[in-house]
C-alpha cells in the first residue's frame, strides 16, 4: 500500500533580502515557500547563512574555551574578521560595536566607524553591524557608521517598536537592510513592520530578530513564536514574512550550563564539548524553527553546523519537488542504520 | 479643641475639621473627590494639592509654584483656615448633572418586550415614587420614578466617595478587609441621601418613596449593605451570596418608611446585577440572535449570548473612557472637546466643545474621536506616537514627552502618554470581547446586535470607536448604544415584576469566564494594542 | 477533529444541575473542549453525547509504556507544532550500553553510576530514564548483553533491547520479560519473528523499514500479528531524510492517512551525534538511545527536552529572583517588578537606558503583569516582602528603599509592615518609561542624602 503524503502547498513565501553591496560579496537570505528545512515539498532558493561574531574591543566576559580559537585577534576586528573567513570559513559576519557602549570603553561614531572601514578593506563577505544596546548612543554610533559606509549594504542591527525613526531614515538614505528586534512576540514583530512600512522602509530590505532565548533560558518561547512567525508568513501576511535572524552566540553562552567547568560539577562532562553543544542546539533547534541567519561565537559551532545543513543544501543550488521521491517508494535499496559505536 | 474652615476651589465644597486633621480628610467630609491610592500614607502622590489662602507647615512643603505651596493632602494638618485647590493629576473630572431624563416614560422608552406596569414595591397613592440606583465604581446616578405611570420626575448623579479609598475595586475590598467596612457603607448611603435631596429639589417629597432598586457590581452591593466583600477577590470568587434579600430603607439610612431595597442579583463574583440588568434591558433573554453587550465603564465587563446561553467576562478596561487617566480629561460638561475632525486637504484641526467657547479638557467622547481624527489623518502612528506631519503650532513639547494642543494657550494637550492608555484600554476591550467570543471555539456564533453602554456625556461616536479598533468592525446598523444599561435596567426592575423575575431567571445561563486563565487573551491583547489592530481583518467578527 | 466548546454543549442537557462541579453546561462544554475534564463528570450525559465525544477524542497516535518500575509513557501526541497547545509526553533518553568484554564488577559500576546521576535544574530532577542494552553479534548464547538486562531491570531501569539475532533476542527478552522491555530488531532484519515474540511475551516492539509505505505496513502487519505496542524507526541515514521521515510520520498520523503511521518514533543516536539528537527532540521522537555518556551531552539534551516539552500556554516567565541591570552597587536602587516576562523585557529595557545601575527584584507572580497578579492577591506586600527576603536583598543594599511599581501604591504600607526593619517602600512611576525621570528627579536627590543617616523620606 503506498502512502498518500500530499505535500504542503501554502499561499506565501519568504521575501528574499539582500545582504552586502558595493564592495561586498553580496548574500541573500530567505526566499523559501515551505516550512523550514522542509524540502522534500518546498523550494528554497537560499540556503541559511551561518555568521561569527567580532568585537571591536576585547570582550573580556568571554568565557576561555571561546576565546581561545580568537587568541591573538580578540579586540582586533579586522584581523579577527581575516581569521573568521578565512579559517573558520563564515559567510557573514556581525561586528558586535560592545566598546561604544558608555560603561565600556565608550568608543565614539568615529571610532566606531573606523572599526567598520577597517574589517570592510579586510573581507569582503557582507556584515550586520550591532550597537551598544537601544539609547541614544546607538542611534549615534549606527547613524555615523551607516554614512561612512553607505552603499555597502549593511545590515544595522536594531530598530524597536519605541524607536526606529532614526535607524528607518538612515537605513534608506544610505542603502542598508534593518533589522527590526521585538521581545519574542508575533504581534510586536508585526506592528514594528507595519511601523517600519509606514515610514517607507522596504521590507525586503528588512529582517526580523525575534530575541533569541538561549538553551534552557527562553528558547521554547523563541521557538514558537519564530513558527508562527514563519506560518504566518506562508499564510499569506506580508507584515511577517521577512527572514528571521538569530544571535545565537551572545545567548547561549550566557548559560552558566555553558560556562561552568567540570570541576565544579563533575556530572556535568568537559566545559569545552559542553558549550559547544549548548551552542549547536540552541543554533539548530532555531534554524528548525526558520532562523535563516544565524550569528555564532565558537568556529567548531559553525562547522558542525554547516555539516548539518550540508545535507538539505550540499553546494549552493536550488531544491525543488521532485528530490526525493525515493522515501516514498517501496523499491529503495534497504537502509544503514545510524548507531555509531555504542557507550562503554 | 479648635476647628477650621476648609475650603476647596473651584468647586467651592467646604467643611470645618478639627484642629490637627489632614486635608484630605476634610477632602472626604466636604464631599471633595481628592485621590488616595496608597490610603493616605504619603506615598502615591496622588493627593497633591495647592494651597490658595492660610498656611500650612513649612516641612510639609513639597515645592512652591508662583508662590503658591503644593503638599500632600494626606500628610498637612489643617491648622489655620485654608483654600486648597486639588491639582490637575489629583482631581477627578467634574460631573455632568444633565435633566436628560425627566419625564420619560421608563417602560415606554426602555422595556425590550412589552412590560405591563406592575411596580415591584407597593404604590399606595398616586404620588408615590420610587428609586432606581446605579451604583458604579465611579459614578452613582439616581432617578425618581413615580410609581403610578412609571414616569422619571427626578435625576441626580456623584462621584462614588469610596474613591478615596482607592479608585478601582480591588482596592476597596482591601480597604474593607483593613478594617474599612464601616466607613465604605456609610460614605455610599450618605451619598445616595444626598442625591435624593438633588433629584427631589423643586417639590418632590422623599418621604414619598415606597421603595428602591440598586443595580452596581457585586463589590459594591456588598459594601452598601455593609457586607463583608473579602470573598469576592479570591480564586474561585466566592461572594457572601450572589443575592441579597430586600432590606429596610432606614437600616440604611434613606427615606421611605418601610420601603424595601432590592438589589439586582449578581452571576458571579465579576459579574454583577448592573451588567445583568443591562443585558437583559437589552433584550437578551428572549432573543435569537447573538449579541454582544460592552459596558464601557471602568470594569469593562462584557457580555456575549441570546436567550440560550450567556457568556461574561471583565476586562479592567480603566477610567480612560469616563475622562479618567488622561491628563486634560473631564466630562462632558461645558468646554469639553466632544468631537474632531482633521481636513484632509487643509489639514486644519477642528474641535466641537460642548458649549462653544474655551476648551478646558477632553471627554470620553472627544478622546475617541480625536484618536480617530489623529490617526486617519497621520498625524500619530499606529503606535500612537506623534508623527512628523503634525503642524508645529499644534505640537506641544513637555517633560512628558510630546502633545498636540487642543486650546489656544497650548495648556490643554493631548499627550502621547494619554494615546497610549487610551490604546491600552481599548485593546483590553477588543481583547476581552475577542477571546469572549472565539472562547467558542472556531466556527462559533458571530456578532449578530452589538450594544454598547457607558457614562461617555452625549454620545459614542461609533464609526470613530471602530475605526481606533475600540469595538469590532460589523456592520454600523447592528449598533446600538445605551446609555446606561444599569441604570435602566434598574428602572425596569423597578416598575416590571416581570422583569425583575426575568434576571434573576437569566443569570442562571450566564457563565463566567476569567480572562487571566484564556490561554490566548495576553496574545490577543498585545495584538489590539494597535491603531485600530495589528491584523485588522480579526476585528471583522460579523 | 476535537469538538468546540459550541459544539459540546449542545450535546449536554443544558439543566445546569452543578452534578459534574460546574455553575453551568457551558463551562463544563468548554472544560471538555479544552482537554481538561471528562464526560463522566456528567452523570446526565446521554448515549449519543458519549459517542460524539468518544470518537473525537481518540488520540492519532497510541500510547506505549516500557519498563515496569520506572516505567515511562510516550506517545499519545495531537499536534504537529508545540503551539498548538502542547507536546504532551516527554520523549525518554536511554543510554545504550554494550557490555561485552566487561566483567560483571564494571558491568554493575557502570549501570551504578548511570543510576545515581541526578542533576537538578527548574524545577526537574534530570535522570538517565532507562538502558538500551547492545546483543553483540557472534556470541551465543549473549550471556553477557542477558545478565545486563537483568542488572539494569534489577536497578529499576527501564530496558531496551538492540538486537543482533532473534535466539539473542529471545533470550533476553525471556529474562527480563516481567519488566516489559522494549524490542528492537536490527536495521533491515524480518520482522516476523520479532513480533511473534514481542506479541507472546507481550512487550513492545520497535518497527522499522527502508521507507515510510514500507514502514506504515509493517506497523501494521506486527499490529495484526498481535503486538499491541509498537514504536517506528523512521528511515533516514542523514539529517535531510531523517527530518523528512520524522515529519512525514507525525503529519501522517495526525491527518490519520495510515494507521500504520499512529506510533510514538524511536531513534538510535550514535557517538557524537549531538545533532540528531536534537532533530529527534525538536521533532517528534519519543524514544532514542544514546551512545555518547558524559554530561556534555546529557545536560543539553535534558534541556532541551526540558524547553520543547513545556506547556507553552503557560505564561512566559522569568525566573524569579534579583537581576542587575548595569554594575549596581550596594547604593543603587532597588526595583521590584513581577516576572511576567514582557514587563521585565519593557522595565529592564527602560532601566538600562536610563543609564542609571540598579537592582531588579522579580517576584514571583506566576507570570503575571503587575496588576494583574496584584489583583488576584499574587503581588501583595506579604508576597513581596518574603520575595526580598528569599533574594537577600538587603545583603544587597545598604539603604533599605524599595521602589515598587506605580499601579500598586496600595501595597506600600503592608510591604514596609511586613519588611520591618526599617525599610522603607517608595512608590515609582507608573510608567516604564519614566523610570529614567523618576531616577532623575527623585531617587536622585534621595541618593544624595543616603549614606548621611538612616532612612531617607518620611
Amino acid at each position: 500500500m503506498s502512502l498518500d503524503l500530499k505535500p504542503k502547498k501554502w499561499a506565501g513565501a519568504l521575501r528574499e533580502v539582500a545582504l552586502g553591496a558595493g564592495s561586498r560579496q553580496p548574500l541573500t537570505v530567505g526566499g523559501g515557500n515551505g516550512l523550514p528545512l522542509h524540502t522534500f515539498e518546498a523550494a528554497f532558493p537560499h540556503r541559511p547563512v551561518l555568521a561569527l561574531e567580532i568585537t571591536d574591543v576585547d570582550p573580556a566576559r568571554w568565557v576561555e574555551s571561546v576565546r581561545q580559537p580568537w587568541e591573538g585577534v580578540l579586540g582586533r576586528p579586522a584581523e579577527a574578521a581575516r581569521r573568521a573567513v578565512r579559517e573558520f570559513g563564515a559567510d557573514l559576519l556581525l561586528v558586535h560595536l560592545m566598546g561604544t557602549h558608555p560603561d565600556r570603553g565608550n568608543r565614539s561614531p568615529e571610532q566606531a566607524a573606523a572599526d567598520l572601514g577597517a574589517v570592510l578593506e579586510a573581507v569582503s563577505v557582507p556584515l550586520i553591524v550591532k550597537g551598544p544596546g537601544a539609547g541614544q548612543k546607538q542611534n549615534a554610533v549606527l547613524a555615523r557608521v551607516a554614512e561612512d559606509c553607505h552603499g555597502e549594504g549593511l545590515a544595522l542591527h536594531s530598530a524597536t517598536n519605541e524607536d526606529y525613526k532614526t535607524l528607518a531614515a538612515v537605513a534608506v538614505a544610505y542603502g542598508h537592510v534593518l533589522v527590526g528586534e521585538s521581545p519574542i512576540d508575533v504581534n510586536i514583530a508585526k506592528q514594528l513592520n507595519i511601523l517600519l512600512a509606514d515610514t517607507s522602509v522596504d521590507l525586503n530590505r528588512v529582517l526580523i530578530d525575534p530575541l533569541t532565548g538561549g538553551l534552557g533560558y527562553g528558547l521554547e518561547y523563541s521557538y514558537s513564536v519564530m513558527e508562527r512567525i514563519r506560518l504566518a508568513a506562508l499564510g499569506g501576511d506580508a507584515m511577517l514574512n521577512c527572514p528571521i535572524v538569530c544571535l545565537v552566540g551572545e545567548e547561549a553562552w550566557k548559560a552558566k550550563e555553558a560556562k561552568v567547568t567540570a570541576d565544579k560539577e563533575p556530572l556535568w562532562g568537559s566545559q569545552r564539548e559542553r558549550g559547544i553543544h549548548w551552542e549547536v542546539a540552541t543554533a539548530m533547534t532555531l534554524i528548525e524553527a526558520g532562523a535563516e541567519l544565524v550569528v555564532l561565537r565558537h568556529p567548531e559551532s559553525l562547522t558542525r553546523i554547516r555539516q548539518q545543513l550540508d545535507s538539505w543544501f550540499g553546494s549552493e543550488r536550488s531544491h525543488d519537488r521532485e528530490e526525493v521521491a525515493s522515501l516514498n517508494s517501496t523499491t529503495s535499496q534497504g537502509r544503514e542504520t545510524s548507531g555509531g559505536a555504542p557507550c562503554r | 479643641m479648635p476647628s477650621h474652615l476648609v475650603r476647596f476651589s473651584p468647586s467651592g465644597r467646604s467643611t470645618s475639621v478639627a484642629e490637627g486633621s489632614s486635608i484630605l480628610h476634610a477632602a472626604e467630609l466636604a464631599g471633595e473627590p481628592v485621590r488616595a491610592e496608597c490610603g493616605g500614607r504619603g506615598a502615591c502622590g496622588r493627593c497633591l494639592v495647592r494651597i490658595l489662602e492660610g498656611q500650612v507647615p513649612e516641612y510639609r512643603v513639597l515645592r512652591r509654584e508662583s508662590g503658591f505651596p503644593q503638599v500632600l493632602a494626606c500628610l498637612t494638618p489643617v491648622h489655620s483656615p485654608l483654600t486648597v485647590e486639588p491639582l490637575v493629576e489629583a482631581q477627578l473630572p467634574k460631573l455632568v448633572s444633565s435633566d436628560r431624563y425627566i419625564g420619560a416614560e421608563v417602560l415606554r422608552a426602555w422595556a425590550p418586550w412589552p412590560l405591563e406596569l406592575a411596580p415591584l414595591v407597593e404604590c399606595r397613592e398616586p404620588g408615590d415614587l420610587g428609586v432606581a440606583l446605579d451604583i458604579g465604581t465611579t459614578t452613582l446616578r439616581l432617578l425618581l420614578i413615580r410609581l403610578s405611570d412609571g414616569v422619571i420626575v427626578g435625576e441626580a448623579g456623584a462621584y462614588n466617595p469610596q474613591i478615596s479609598k482607592g479608585a478601582d475595586v480591588i482596592s476597596r475590598i482591601i480597604a474593607a478587609e483593613k478594617g474599612g467596612l464601616g466607613e465604605l457603607a456609610s460614605a455610599i448611603r450618605r451619598a445616595v441621601v444626598s442625591m435624593i435631596g438633588e433629584a427631589a429639589a423643586g417639590g418632590l417629597d422623599p418621604a414619598r418613596i415606597r421603595g428602591y432598586v440598586v443595580a452596581g457590581n457585586v463589590t459594591m452591593i456588598h459594601l452598601l449593605l455593609g457586607e463583608d466583600p473579602s470573598g469576592i477577590r479570591r480564586v474561585p470568587s466566592q461572594p457572601r451570596t450572589l443575592a441579597f434579600s430586600p432590606v429596610d430603607a432606614a437600616d440604611l439610612g434613606w427615606p421611605g418608611r418601610g420601603a424595601p431595597v432590592h438589589s439586582v442579583p449578581g452571576a458571579g463574583g465579576w459579574v454583577g446585577g448592573d451588567i445583568l440588568a443591562g443585558a437583559v434591558r437589552a433584550g437578551f433573554s428572549r432573543a435569537a440572535e447573538t449579541a454582544l453587550y460592552v459596558d464601557l465603564g471602568t470594569n469593562g465587563e462584557i457580555v456575549f449570548g441570546n436567550a440560550d446561553f450567556a457568556l461574561a467576562c471583565a476586562c479592567s478596561a480603566g477610567p480612560a473612557f469616563e475622562g479618567g487617566g488622561i491628563r486634560c480629561g473631564m466630562r462632558a460638561d461645558r468646554g469639553a472637546v466632544d468631537g474632531a475632525s482633521i481636513d484632509a486637504e487643509t489639514g486644519a484641526m477642528e474641535l466641537s466643545v460642548i458649549g462653544g467657547g474655551r476648551v478646558r479638557g477632553l471627554c470620553g467622547s472627544g478622546l475617541i474621536a480625536l484618536a480617530d481624527a489623529l490617526f486617519r489623518a497621520g498625524w500619530i502612528d499606529r503606535g500612537g506616537r506623534l508623527t512628523a506631519r503634525v503642524p508645529g503650532e499644534r505640537r506641544v513639547e513637555g517633560k512628558w514627552g510630546a502633545a498636540i494642543a487642543l486650546s489656544a494657550d497650548r495648556r490643554v494637550a493631548l499627550w502621547e502618554r494619554d494615546l497610549a492608555s487610551l490604546i491600552r484600554a481599548k485593546a483590553a476591550v477588543l481583547a476581552g470581547i475577542r477571546s469572549l467570543v472565539n472562547s467558542l471555539g472556531p466556527g462559533g456564533p458571530s456578532i449578530e446586535r452589538a450594544y454598547v453602554s457607558g457614562n461617555f456625556g452625549r454620545y459614542l461616536n461609533l464609526p470613530s470607536a471602530v475605526g481606533i479598533g475600540l469595538l469590532p468592525d460589523i456592520p454600523l446598523g447592528r449598533y446600538g448604544y445605551i446609555d446606561n444599561g444599569s441604570l435602566e435596567g434598574a428602572a425596569l426592575c423597578l416598575l416590571s415584576c416581570e422583569f425583575f423575575g426575568e434576571i434573576a431567571g437569566y443569570l442562571a445561563r450566564v457563565t463566567y469566564v476569567d480572562l487571566a486563565d484564556l490561554a490566548g487573551y495576553m496574545d490577543e491583547f498585545v495584538g489590539a494594542s494597535f491603531l485600530p489592530h495589528t491584523s485588522p481583518d480579526l476585528l471583522r467578527m460579523g | 477533529m476535537p469538538l468546540t466548546g459550541l459544539q459540546i454543549f449542545k450535546l449536554l442537557p443544558n439543566t445546569n444541575c452543578k452534578k459534574c462541579g460546574y455553575p453551568t453546561c457551558l463551562t463544563f462544554a468548554m472544560k471538555l473542549a479544552a482537554g481538561k475534564e471528562s464526560l463522566e463528570k456528567c452523570p446526565d450525559a446521554t448515549p449519543e453525547a458519549k459517542a460524539a465525544l468518544g470518537a473525537a477524542s481518540a488520540p492519532p497516535i497510541r500510547g506505549v509504556t516500557i519498563g515496569r518500575q520506572r516505567a515511562i509513557t510516550v506517545g499519545e501526541e495531537t499536534v504537529f507544532f508545540r503551539h498548538e497547545k502542547t507536546f504532551l509526553r516527554r520523549p525518554g533518553l536511554f543510554q545504550t550500553f554494550d557490555p561485552a568484554g566487561l566483567t560483571p564488577a564494571e558491568r554493575d559500576a557502570k549501570l551504578d553510576h548511570w543510576r545515581a546521576i541526578r542533576i537538578e535544574r527548574a524545577g526537574e530532577t534530570f535522570q538517565v530514564d532507562g538502558i538500551a542494552v547492545v546483543e553483540s553479534p557472534g556470541v551465543s548464547p549473549p550471556a553477557e548483553s542477558v545478565a545486563a538486562a537483568l542488572a539494569a531491570s534489577e536497578r529499576g531501569f527501564p530496558v531496551a533491547i538492540l538486537a543482533a539475532t532473534l535466539p539473542g533476542a529471545t533470550a533476553i527478552a525471556e529474562k527480563i520479560k516481567e519488566h516489559r522491555p522494549l524490542l528492537v530488531p536490527p536495521a533491515g532484519a524480518n520482522l516476523e519473528g520479532y513480533a511473534a515474540l514481542a506479541a507472546r511475551l507481550a512487550i513492545p516492539l520497535a518497527v522499522g523499514a527502508p521507507d515510510l509505505a514500507s514502514l506504515a505496513d509493517a506497523a501494521r502487519e506486527a499490529a495484526r500479528a498481535g503486538v499491541t505496542d509498537i514504536l517506528l524507526e523512521p528511515p533516514g541515514a542523514d539529517p535531510r531524510s531523517l527530518h523528512h521521515s520524522l515529519s512525514a510520520i507525525r503529519r501522517g498520523a495526525l491527518d490519520r492517512i495510515h494507521p500504520g503511521l499512529g506510533h510514538p518514533i524511536f531513534l538510535r543516536v550514535g557517538a557524537g551525534e549531538i545533532e540528531k539528537a536534537v532533530l529527534g527532540i525538536t521533532k517528534f521522537a519519543s524514544l532514542l538511545a544514546l551512545a555518547d555518556c558524559g554530561g556534555e551531552t546529557w545536560l543539553p539534551l535534558w534541556t532541551l527536552r526540558q524547553n520543547i516539552y513545556t506547556d507553552p500556554q503557560k505564561p512566559l516567565q522569568m525566573d524569579p529572583g534579583m537581576y542587575s541591570i548595569g554594575e549596581p552597587n550596594d547604593r543603587s536602587p532597588l526595583l521590584v517588578t513581577s516576572n511576567f516576562s514582557l514587563t521585565y523585557f519593557i522595565v529592564s529595557t527602560e532601566a538600562e537606558a536610563s543609564g542609571v545601575a540598579c537592582h531588579l527584584a522579580v517576584v514571583d507572580a506566576e507570570g503575571l503583569s503587575v496588576l494583574t497578579a496584584w489583583s488576584a492577591g499574587k503581588f501583595s506586600g506579604d508576597r513581596v516582602a518574603k520575595a526580598l527576603r528569599q533574594m537577600r536583598a538587603a545583603e544587597r543594599v545598604t539603604h533599605r528603599i524599595a521602589i515598587i511599581p506605580g499601579y500598586v501604591p496600595v501595597i506600600s504600607g503592608e510591604l514596609e509592615d511586613a519588611l520591618g526593619d526599617g525599610w522603607h517602600v517608595l512608590v515609582g512611576p507608573q510608567e516604564a518609561s519614566d523610570i529614567a525621570p523618576f531616577f532623575r528627579d527623585v531617587w536622585g536627590p534621595l541618593a544624595r542624602d543616603l549614606g548621611t543617616g538612616p532612612d531617607a523620606a518620611g
